[in-house]
């Protein structure tokens, strides 16, 4: 391309290098050199630590261990527990979501009154802030002041005199549900999208060859959605992997250790021994776990197919 | 559909309706009940969890949350970071979903995947190296450094969600500026940011409350008073002070407040910043 404008007058300095064939990547390169600094940079950083002794209360010097920290991790107990814990966090959580995320889809595609108001409504809860939640939910569940607890005990379901929170066996399964509450709507916005790009007469001719819902449903809608329910199962599971946020606020990993997860533990062993190598071991083993999701996703996604 | 088909309804399309409103119940009476709780004493809270009744709800708790603790400060201290990141995740959000829209350039695939990718990341995986980094640059304990932890989280998001509605303008428009001599910024300035503003407005939504919202990088980069977050200082104060359940529901409604204020503003439009990029529409 020459340095002259569509109107034809000459250009000069910086001007012309806007205009020239490297402006697109002049107009990238501030959040790319943000994205190198504080993503590309400190993955690489973390995923070196993993492999190096760093404790903050030593000092702060580093020294390579090679893989020292995950023989340890795999000795450790609590990260077993953790690692098993996250597989129940991730399975559970995945099956409530995006079944309760699709059949929500179901409804809301269906055209009523003030539909669309409803629509952005019920996905308030996955803006709302994980502390709001956090806290809302522990005083909705809590044994003493908790509206649900009392009126469960009503109908003659109990947690026991000390509550939910203090109960090792089910205190995973309340955060879960809050974060059924949090998230399904993340599943319901993906699988709406999905079922609206449908068009609307295929119902009709379905019902014209004697297809009732259940069967519309079963073999059109659902082979129609299926990548999209791949596509968001992935994101859904990286974030029930990923996200130790509603954990750390509702548990902190307790009663016991019964609800830390990976990601928890890695915060922990960070933030509260200051044991960065160790952590960053739990992290690469987040990473890894994931990793195998996201090139899933990568393949999946509809991405690439636009040009 | 056929009017004919309206006046006489099938069972389904009312439990349809009844599905449709658990829905709404499901996501509004736990919000509905802590804005209850806040407006009650401690004492009615302890004494009668499950009653509702109109009669002495005030909103002393609000007062005593804005009066009696650093509050203020740490919503202050919220709306300096959140509105930091938004003006960075903004600009450099829109020059870049610009140039992915507008231009067809070698490694445009590339970049648009990496932009996929990076929401991906473990943030646990970042979170110590990038407390290592932000201490080497001394932005630990500084809103510059918090806001860009939260710009790099913000930014896929926002360069996909304004490619998208760049993507939707026709670009008649802009060729039009071109030829009457408009160079290409200031065809992208004087002609297609005007037309994408609702859009703007969408992200700069959707980038604040992410910003407003988090607990796991303000946890981590902020130490003090000046520039701890609400989310932080709403935990500690919790864990402190033994919060009396009226004054936490109370600080949790006000922290709320913008997000809800946001939301129903441009809601709509926001909501599209969850799938962006993820599905070919």
């Amino acid at each position: 391309m020459s340095t002259k404008t569509l109107a034809g007058a000459p250009l000069r300095g910086f001007k012309s290098i806007l205009e020239g064939k490297y402006f697109a990547w002049i107009l990238l390169a501030p959040s790319l050199a943000l994205v190198v600094a504080f993503i590309f940079y400190p993955v690489y950083r973390g995923v070196y630590l993993s492999f190096t002794r760093t404790v903050l209360l030593e000092g702060p010097g580093s020294t390579f261990i090679g893989l020292e920290n995950f023989r340890q991790m795999f000795q450790d107990p609590l990260f077993l527990l953790a690692a098993r814990n996250t597989l129940l966090f991730m399975g559970v959580g995945l099956i409530t979501q995006l079944s309760v995320g699709l059949a929500a889809a179901m409804l809301l595609s269906q055209e009523r009154k003030y539909i669309g108001i409803i629509r952005v409504l019920v996905v308030l809860p996955w803006f709302t802030p994980p502390v709001v939640t956090a806290y809302m939910w522990r005083f909705i569940l809590d044994g003493n002041a908790g509206v649900l607890t009392k009126m469960l005990e009503g109908i003659g379901i109990s947690f026991g005199p000390a509550g939910l929170w203090s109960n090792p066996e089910i205190a995973i399964y309340a955060v879960l549900f809050v974060d059924l509450w949090a998230s399904y709507p993340f599943f319901m916005l993906f699988l709406l999208a999905a079922i609206q790009g449908i068009p609307k007469d295929m119902r009709e001719s379905t019902a014209v060859d004697g297809a009732n819902s259940w069967q519309h449903f079963r073999f059109v809608i659902l082979p129609l959605i299926s990548p999209v329910i791949v596509v968001s199962s992935i994101l859904g599971v990286i974030h029930l992997i990923n996200s130790p946020t509603l954990v750390l606020l509702m548990t902190n990993g307790g009663p016991g250790d019964s609800t830390t997860v990976l990601p928890l533990l890695a915060f922990q062993v960070a933030f509260q021994s200051y044991d960065f190598g160790y952590a960053s071991a739990i992290s690469v083993a987040v990473l890894a776990a994931i990793a195998g999701f996201a090139m899933v996703y990568i393949r999946f996604a509809r991405f690439g197919k636009e040009d | 559909m056929s009017t004919t088909k309206k006046k006489k309804r099938p069972i389904s399309y009312y439990l349809v309706n009844v599905g449709i409103t658990f829905l709404a119940l499901f996501a509004l009476l736990p919000l509905a009940w802590t804005f209850y709780t806040s407006l009650r004493t401690n004492l009615a809270i302890q004494r009668f969890p499950t009653k509702v009744g109109f009669s002495d709800l005030s909103f002393a708790a609000y007062i005593g949350v804005w009066r009696d603790t650093n509050f203020p400060m740490l919503i202050k201290n919220s709306i300096i970071v959140s509105s930091m990141t938004v003006v960075i995740s903004l600009s450099l959000g829109t020059l870049a979903g610009y140039a992915l829209s507008r231009s067809k350039f070698r490694g445009r695939q590339g970049v648009l995947l990496t932009y996929l990718v990076i929401r991906l990341v473990p943030g646990v995986l970042l979170l110590v190296p990038m407390y290592i980094l932000m201490n080497n640059l001394g932005l630990l304990d500084s809103f510059l450094g918090l806001t860009l932890a939260y710009t790099t989280f913000t930014l896929p998001a926002t360069i996909w969600l304004m490619k998208g509605f760049f993507d939707s303008l026709p670009p008649d428009l802009e060729n039009a500026a071109r030829i009457d001599g408009c160079s290409r910024m200031g065809a992208m300035w004087r002609i297609s940011i005007p037309l994408v503003l609702p859009g703007l407005a969408a992200t700069g939504t959707l980038t604040a409350i992410t910003a407003w919202n988090d607990v796991l990088f303000a946890i981590m980069l902020t130490s003090s008073d000046e520039t701890r977050t609400w989310p932080v200082g709403l935990r500690e104060m919790i864990g402190e002070f033994q919060l009396p359940w009226e004054s936490l529901t109370a600080a949790a409604m006000l922290s709320l407040l913008p997000v809800v204020i946001g939301f129903a503003l441009v809601g709509r439009k926001m909501v599209a910043g969850i799938t962006a990029g993820s599905l070919k529409d």
